[in-house]
């Protein structure tokens, strides 16, 4: 079938980016906490599972100590704004600026790791597919379980009002940490299996993956609107996946004599038309 | 103990709700976010399913559509995927373009990826799609994701403006890759700086850290400094807004500043021009369509001439040669481009033998 590689692609890229977007969701959304780390985070993952990787070790472990080296992140994140009284966003900033350094220290200095001829996850033969679906329909599966526990529900209850929750019991800092932590792990494990994926991985892979990441988010929670948690996990990936499909029919803008410079403003055109239209339309 | 903000709860009307008559008014408790709006469970179920494979269908009916309405006819077909829109780039790709153009028949799509990796897959895969003959790309990053395929056999491709092949891979034989490396012999260079400026002692460079083009240039040029008797004085930026603080301190340290093929310095080579002139330092580059901004000399390829060597293999693959026998080039000549007018501001005077040896002379 024609096109088909282009579809899979998309879907492929748009899964790895679910993983991201709920990541995303975590921060902004549940525990209402403005996160800039995920920029960082995201090579940072990348490039822990391509330097490991390339020295030999299991790219399955690597996956997990990328997601850790996220979550370290995530935590430095939480840990400066709890415990060092620094701005939310600041915090965020500031770790995701470092990280840049640290990201090209990890490399070696040298900004790009090709992983062509090494083990990746994809090594297994058949479509990179598969792997994909498995460690997204996993972490969903866990995320879903997981904020609809008593823990789960302390996480979600400090995003919607700090002072109600610590007057519940609810230890609002120890969850402003950990939110940050798991957000980011998933950040930082999305950067690796990226990585695996494209074969190579690039200090400058992080730009732009906040705001594609959230718009992934809100274009999810535009699909499915539900008022249950559970959903809008599956939310997350859904739209993120939408996204992707968004820019395959872009880049065939040119059919309609457009450039390819163009391809942003499509992109975004298609999402406000998504955004715009009003509830009559489509029921 | 604070009391709880009316924010806890949140009340919200929904439209059809409203349009039935006054009144209805439902309230939810929603724990997780503020922004949804609330239906009767089922209906937005059923809705939202629905609305989720309209925008699936949709974008796949557009695609099918498209390569259905494919013309089919000889020509051969070459997809372009560029790095970003820069200067170098651009002459490269429209290098290739004149020659093609002028010598085949030919239907060439040029795409940028904006340094945006997944969006360079995208785009290859669409090349996959509509049976493009040979897929050009330009810049390292691209030819990386393009990569990906080219080893599986999915596509022939051809790499333009990477200046260090073993980024793609150690191992590019049999792999239907092959393709143009802008690196260009970097003594030459410097034994032209030293022939302008006999004093030339220490010698500063900006690059960027977090571009494997430039990383891989000063590992070299480390070497062909040392060889040449000049101390290199490296000075790494991460973005643009650092390039007049790194060329302010080199300015103080160094005989010459030299800025080599890093995208990033070479955006930023008006500043540097300006803080290191004002000091009387030259500024040397190795992209020659950078000289009329004040640089005192290059000597380098012409983007253009890569560009048409590009369209030359591109041209070789499309006649039926394996793409697998034709070894990765080199640019074929270097020019080199004297600014005379630069040399006046910096009160220099450039010999007459390195003037005769330019292939363009500024000023005169």
């Amino acid at each position: 079938m024609p096109g088909l590689q282009e579809l899979i692609t998309g879907l492929e890229i748009g899964l790895i980016y679910g993983v991201l977007a709920i990541g995303i969701h975590l921060t902004f959304r549940v525990i209402n906490f403005p996160d800039l780390t995920c920029e960082g985070s995201f090579v940072f993952g990348s490039t822990v599972s391509a330097v490991l990787i390339k020295a030999g070790c299991d790219p399955w472990t690597s996956l997990a100590a990328a997601t850790a080296a996220g979550g370290l992140a995530g935590f430095l994140t939480g840990a400066l704004h709890v415990w060092l009284k620094i701005d939310d966003l600041l915090s965020g900033l500031v770790v995701a600026f470092m990280l840049y350094s640290v990201n090209l220290r990890i490399m070696g200095m040298n900004p790009n790791i090709p992983l062509v001829d090494q083990a990746t996850i994809f090594c297994g033969g058949g479509r990179p597919l598969f792997q994909i679906s498995a460690v997204v329909l996993s972490v969903t599966a866990l995320f879903v379980y997981l904020l609809n526990t008593d823990f789960g529900l302390g996480l979600r209850s400090i995003g919607q009002n700090k002072h109600f929750a610590a007057a519940c019991g609810v230890n609002v800092s120890t969850m402003t940490i950990v939110g940050l932590t798991a957000a980011n792990g998933l950040v930082g494990l999305s950067g690796a299996i990226y990585a695996n994926h494209q074969g190579f991985c690039d200090v400058s892979q992080g730009i732009g993956c906040l705001v594609m990441g959230l718009a992934s988010v809100i274009i999810g929670e535009k699909i499915l609107k539900f008022s249950n948690v559970s959903w809008s996990i599956v939310a997350c990936v859904v739209g993120s996946v939408v996204y992707r499909l968004f820019i395959a029919v872009a880049i065939h803008s040119d059919t309609f004599y457009l450039k390819t410079q163009d391809l942003n403003l499509i992109t975004g055109l298609m999402i406000i038309a998504l955004m715009a239209r009003s509830k009559k339309c489509f029921g | 103990m604070k009391r709880p903000s009316p924010n806890d709860v949140f009340f919200s009307r929904s439209r059809r709700n409203a349009a039935q008559g006054p009144g209805i008014l439902q309230v939810c408790e929603d724990p997780s976010s503020g922004s949804y709006e609330v239906g009767d469970g089922k209906d937005a179920l059923g809705s939202g399913l629905m609305k989720a494979a309209l925008l699936v269908i949709m974008p796949l009916a557009i695609l099918l559509c498209q390569s259905c309405s494919q013309k089919n006819d000889n020509s051969v077909k070459i997809g372009v995927c560029k790095v970003v829109e820069h200067e170098a780039i651009n002459s490269v790709v429209a290098g290739m373009e004149d020659y093609l153009r002028k010598h085949r028949r030919c239907r060439i799509f040029v795409e940028t990826c904006q340094g945006n990796m997944a969006l360079a897959s995208q785009i290859i895969t669409k090349f996959i799609g509509s049976e493009t003959d040979v897929v050009v790309t330009v810049g390292t990053t691209p030819s990386q994701s393009a990569f990906q395929f080219a080893k599986n056999g999915k596509i022939k491709l051809v790499f333009g403006s990477v200046t260090n092949p073993g980024d793609i891979s150690v191992d590019l034989a049999g792999r239907n890759v092959t393709g143009v490396s802008n690196f260009v012999d970097l003594g030459p260079q410097i034994r032209i700086f030293k022939k302008i400026q006999p004093n030339l002692r220490s010698m500063g460079i900006i690059y960027n850290t977090g571009e494997a083009n430039s990383v891989s240039i000063i590992k070299r040029l480390r070497k062909a400094c040392e060889k040449n008797g000049v101390t290199l004085m490296e000075q790494g930026i991460a973005r643009l807004s650092e390039i007049s603080q790194a060329a302010g301190r080199l300015s103080g340290m160094v005989d010459a500043v030299f800025i080599t093929n890093d995208n990033l310095a070479l955006s930023g080579i008006s500043y540097v021009v300006a803080v290191c002139s004002r000091s009387k330092i030259p500024v040397y580059v190795s992209d020659v369509d950078q000289v009329p901004k004040g640089c005192l000399a290059a000597l380098g390829p012409n983007q253009y001439d890569v560009g048409v060597q590009v369209g030359k293999m591109v041209e070789r693959i499309a006649d039926g040669e394996d793409v697998n026998k034709i070894a990765v080039e080199y640019p074929n000549v270097c020019e080199l481009h004297v600014n005379l007018k630069a040399a006046k501001t910096l009160g220099l005077v450039v010999p007459k033998d390195v003037i005769a040896q330019a292939k363009n002379v500024i000023g005169e």
